[in-house]
């Protein structure tokens, strides 16, 4: 090489990051006082640079910045975390757990089997309780339904069959689980802002 | 079940910043322990004001913290933080014209007390006292060359050789070029060199 080093590969010498033709710019370098020089000089920057020691914040900053950050739990993973905390974590105990969740279910299944094969009494029993309950269900939902559509729809529902009332509280329930995701939208982007 | 706080810092990077996505406040506090020297180092550097550099840092952290959830894990959690801090920094300077205040303290501060309390506290090595001395001298003399430079080239002067960032990485940091990045640290070098000229003799 029969000229000076150009600045860029000075700054490759005191980097010293390697890299294609190096090895020729570092035998320059060798062989030329006044680029061994500045290569010298720029390595010297920059070690005392690299030793020049971190400032600290004062005590309890990591407090402050807590204090002004939302700390936002989704809810999938706040509910995973319930089932955590009910799960036993010793390996005794989890057996039991399981033994007992075993054995409440064999009994609840045998319950349901010999219930159905005492068909007269559960048809009386469950044809009371459906027609109780789509009482109950037609009233409620046809008081919300009311009150959003008017008497006539609450009217239609309170005479309606089964479905009619199934109908109806499905479609509130869908405009109760928009109504929140909205709101829950909005308070997210609230939140965020 | 959420990891203890050996745990957690013993983690990357990536898998805190996953725990703080689920709402787990110990990856924050975490995350805020690992870089707040760094981050606060840097945005001291740039404003020179003990005070204002802890605003400014708490600032960074509560921008990066409260938008966590838009974290892209194709960069490194740290060029985010040192983004977002530079970035505060830079604009600060910007309003405020801030930039020439003395490693001894504050330029506005009117009494000693003042002066102490907004002076930069630097960690102690295990040197004589000599040496303590003549790295303290240094030290000043760097920080008071460094004060002098451009913001922009004292980012980009402090990433390389106080944080150890690669060029590349300064570049995405700061959304510069790669050049510009290059020129701006060799400009610097070269400003450092001439301010430190006298020490040589």
């Amino acid at each position: 090489m029969n000229r000076h080093l150009l600045p860029a590969e000075i700054d490759l010498l005191v980097d010293g990051d390697g890299g294609f033709g190096l090895a020729e710019l570092a035998a320059h370098a060798e062989q030329c006082a006044s680029c061994r020089a500045k290569v010298r000089d720029g390595r010297l920057i920059a070690q005392a640079m690299e030793v020049l020691p971190h400032a600290k914040p004062t005590l309890g900053f990591a407090d402050r910045v807590m204090t002004k950050v939302e700390v936002y739990q989704p809810w999938y993973i706040a509910a995973w975390d319930t089932v955590e905390r009910i799960v036993p974590t010793s390996t005794p105990f989890r057996v039991a757990a399981v033994s007992l969740l075993t054995v409440g279910t064999v009994l609840a299944t045998g319950g349901g089997i010999w219930l159905a094969t005492q068909s007269n009494g559960v048809s009386v029993l469950s044809a009371g309780l459906l027609e109780q309950s789509r009482t109950a269900t037609a009233s409620v939902v046809g008081d919300a339904l009311g009150a959003l559509l008017g008497p006539s729809a609450a009217g239609l529902l309170r005479n309606g069959s089964m479905g009619t009332v199934a109908l109806g509280a499905a479609a509130l329930l869908g405009a109760m689980a928009l109504a929140a995701g909205g709101l829950s939208r909005l308070a997210a982007a609230r939140r965020r802002s | 079940m959420p990891p203890t706080r050996l745990e957690l810092e013993s983690l990357p990077d990536a898998d805190l910043v996953v725990l703080a996505q689920q709402g787990r406040e110990p990856a924050y506090r975490e995350i805020i322990r690992r870089y707040e020297r760094p981050v606060f180092s840097l945005v001291f550097r740039m404003v020179r004001d003990r005070e204002t550099a802890e605003d400014l840092s708490q600032e960074a952290f509560i921008k990066v913290l409260n938008h966590i959830d838009r974290y892209n894990p194709e960069f490194k959690l740290s060029s985010w933080l040192f983004k977002i801090a530079n970035n505060v920094a830079i604009d600060f300077l910007r309003k405020r014209e801030l930039d020439t205040v003395s490693i001894d303290g504050s330029r506005w501060a009117t009494t000693t007390e003042d002066a102490e309390a907004s002076s930069i506290d630097l960690d102690s090595g295990d040197e004589s006292p000599l040496e303590r001395l003549e790295a303290k001298e240094l030290g000043k003399a760097i920080e008071a060359a460094i004060e002098r430079l451009r913001p922009e080239y004292r980012s980009c002067i402090m990433l390389r050789h106080v944080e150890g960032r690669s060029y590349e990485e300064i570049a995405a940091t700061l959304d510069l070029p790669l050049g510009t990045v290059k020129t701006y640290i060799h400009r610097a070098r070269k400003q450092l060199q001439d301010a430190l000229e006298h020490l040589r003799e």
